[in-house]
């Protein structure tokens, strides 16, 4: 679901609510008070519930098939990523220890273009977020990093450059400059069309 | 009208008297902590906005900052209305006000602890995720953290005492059954149910719930002090969540609740319990217990089915909300000879406030939606819409008629015209900045925004210019208000 999407309809029904309450505010003056204004505000509250309802079903229709959450697909490549106060290790082979941590987030990591990666993501202290924001700032998905826990975030990589990882849960004073990254490099057709037979075999 | 006035004399006359002092009192503490705490916003927003350049304090007093203005407007939000509620409620139940002096003291004792914390620089976010007080890389003194259980443990004394007060009371005059409106929905509806009986009943059996949940979490954060091992993370968020999500609900619902019996005084209407009202509160009790799962959307360790009962759960709190409250409250106004004064035009407006910031809750309490926004600056977007010129508006719109009640001083009405314009125009368009930097992915609770994010910093400068409105609307608020408090309190002395 786009952002600014949501903004928008945010927005719209936003300066409704307040058109409404305008007129409400307005329609006091000089009023008498009869009981058949407040009757016929009352009226609206069937229509209004059924609305409501009627609405609400369609976004959670429409919006339940749309959950991020891994649903049995096969990703074509795996990539651990641990977070640590203040710094993401990002690597196609498990983080076991601070070591391999250490290692991991200086090693810089490429991903070939298209392909659906699932990122395994854990942390070794505190609670982080592991957000990936694509080449144009864009965040593209997100999930928690916990102590004890590995949660799978799939991705498909489709645009190539540098992607960025922000923290995104609130882990200490240098939450702010916990960032790592990786690069989405191009893949010619010809390559492409050969790493597909290869995953097919 | 005479039922809906508070003043009169009516069957519990001298809890009533103790009443009045307790919520004046009250409307002290909100008048001296809601400037302080809202200067600490204004603080953390010219932090973000670059303006401080050099003279920028060390980013530990920005943490310690946002974890004290969370922490505190939460609290005063909780509290304030609670004591409001119970004011109007006083009319209808006798409530011991021995017990609620208790809660007050023991309240300000954990507020002393917090802000001793605050000077300690402790910042581990106003929802304290475990295990981040413990472990903080040197950010803070590992003993601040033992002051903090302290203070939660406190105030979590002080809130489950007034809270199981409020059960007391109700229970010695009303079978839940009743102080639930059940009968109502047998189609007998006496004895008549004053909605505030109601919406409290409600709101006690969540408050004790959430207080309980606070109290297993905090055992959890003793056993990894004393033991020095890790607990589930998950359990403890599952458990600080819960009771964060419902304290923070409980408060807007006893805002809702004084509501329901001042707004009548304005609009010379009486608000009467009915079977919509019973059906949407009790399905609120219900519903609040789940929707608390839509903060632990991206912990993909929850059973799927879990963050689709949070959806629903959340999608299903705001109907009533929206077809008994807000159109109740329409309902008041419309071609109604209202009586416009500070009070009733913050406490209607109060009501708008929560309905444009549900519209952003239930937006982001859709999972798909939730991938983009979750911990970016659209969830303060919208917690501050139905905080901000929700609640605040309805607290201030109560001690606004508290205040006049006791004190029968006459209102400058240019003033408040002021007032309310300044409050609505600075505070939407400190609103707007948090809804647009949400829409570009600005994450919330950074220091400083990365490059990548700079739009960021931009839209924090232009939100200050509207929170200088909001900090010119409160001042002229408490010229205003403040004479008034004066002179009841002098009247309440001299009676």
């Amino acid at each position: 679901m786009d952002p600014m999407a949501v903004f928008s309809v945010w927005l719209v029904i936003g300066l409704v609510v307040i058109a409404v309450y305008a007129w409400m505010a307005v329609s006091t003056r000089g009023a008498a008070g009869d009981e058949a204004s407040y009757q016929a505000v009352g009226r609206i509250r069937r229509p209004l519930f059924v609305l409501m309802l009627v609405v609400l079903g369609i976004l959670f229709a429409f919006t339940i098939p749309r959950t991020p959450y891994p649903k049995g697909q096969i990703p074509d490549e795996v990539v651990h990523a641990v977070g640590k106060q203040f710094q993401f290790a990002l690597s196609s082979q498990p983080i076991r220890s601070d070591e391999e941590f250490l290692q991991a987030s200086v090693k810089p990591l490429k991903i070939a273009q298209g392909r659906l990666v699932e990122f395994r993501v854990t942390s070794l202290d505190v609670n982080h977020a592991f957000a990936v924001y694509d080449p144009e700032g864009k965040l593209l998905g997100q999930t928690q990093a916990m102590p004890g826990y590995v949660n799978r975030l799939l991705l498909r990589l489709d645009k190539p450059g540098n992607y960025t990882v922000l923290c995104l849960e609130y882990c200490g004073l240098s939450h702010h400059i916990m960032r790592s990254g990786f690069e989405v490099v191009e893949v010619s057709p010809a390559a492409s069309r050969f790493s597909e037979l290869a995953l097919r075999r | 009208m005479a039922e809906m006035t508070i003043g009169g004399a009516q069957e519990f006359a001298g809890e009533q008297a103790r009443m009045r002092t307790l919520a004046l009192v009250w409307s002290a503490l909100l008048m001296l902590l809601l400037p302080i705490l809202g200067l600490l916003g204004l603080f953390i927003r010219a932090y973000q906005s670059q303006i401080l350049a050099e003279a920028a304090p060390d980013v530990s007093w920005f943490y310690a900052s946002l974890t004290l203005h969370g922490l505190g407007l939460v609290g005063v939000s909780y509290t304030v209305s609670f004591v409001g509620m119970l004011y109007v409620l006083s009319q209808h139940v006798q409530l011991n006000t021995r017990v609620l002096w208790l809660s007050t003291a023991l309240t300000i004792v954990g507020v002393v602890l917090l802000v001793i914390n605050f000077l300690l620089r402790f910042a581990p976010g106003w929802y304290f995720l475990y295990p981040l007080p413990f472990i903080s890389a040197g950010g803070w003194a590992s003993y601040t953290a033992d002051i903090f259980l302290v203070a939660l443990a406190v105030l979590g004394v002080a809130w489950l005492l007034w809270e199981l007060e409020l059960i007391r009371a109700i229970a010695a005059r009303y079978p839940l059954s009743q102080a639930l409106g059940w009968h109502y929905l047998k189609g007998n509806p006496s004895p008549e149910l004053p909605p505030v009986v109601l919406v409290a009943t409600v709101c006690a059996i969540a408050g004790v719930i959430a207080l309980l949940a606070a109290v297993a979490m905090l055992i959890f954060f003793l056993v990894h002090r004393f033991t020095g091992s890790m607990v589930d993370p998950l359990v403890v968020k599952n458990l600080t969540f819960f009771f964060g999500h419902v304290l923070i609900n409980l408060a807007m619902y006893h805002g809702i609740g004084f509501l329901y019996a001042l707004f009548p005084t304005y609009s010379g209407h009486a608000w009467k319990t009915a079977v919509p009202m019973v059906i949407a509160w009790n399905c609120v009790l219900f519903l609040v217990m789940f929707a608390y799962f839509h903060h632990l959307y991206m912990d993909f360790a929850q059973p799927m089915w879990v963050q689709v009962v949070g959806q629903i759960a959340s999608y299903g709190t705001a109907i009533p909300a929206a077809v008994v409250t807000i159109l109740g409250t329409l309902a008041q106004v419309y071609r109604r000879p209202v009586r416009w004064t500070l009070a009733s035009s913050l406490l209607f407006l109060g009501t708008m406030g929560w309905a444009i910031g549900g519209v952003g809750a239930v937006l982001d309490s859709t999972i798909a939606i939730n991938y983009r926004f979750h911990n970016t600056l659209w969830v303060a977007a919208h917690f501050h819409t139905y905080l901000l010129v929700g609640l605040v508006f309805l607290m201030l719109g109560f001690v606004a008629h508290l205040t006049q009640e006791l004190s029968g001083v006459a209102e400058r009405v240019g003033l408040a015209r002021a007032i309310v314009a300044l409050l609505l125009l600075g505070g939407y368009g400190f609103v707007m900045m948090f809804y647009l930097s949400g829409a570009h992915s600005v994450p919330r609770r950074y220091a400083l925004y990365p490059f990548e994010l700079e739009i960021g910093t931009t839209l924090a400068k232009v939100a200050l210019l509207f929170v200088l409105l909001v900090v010119l609307g409160v001042l002229l608020y408490l010229i205003e208000v403040g004479r008034r408090w004066f002179a009841a309190y002098a009247a309440l002395r001299a009676s």
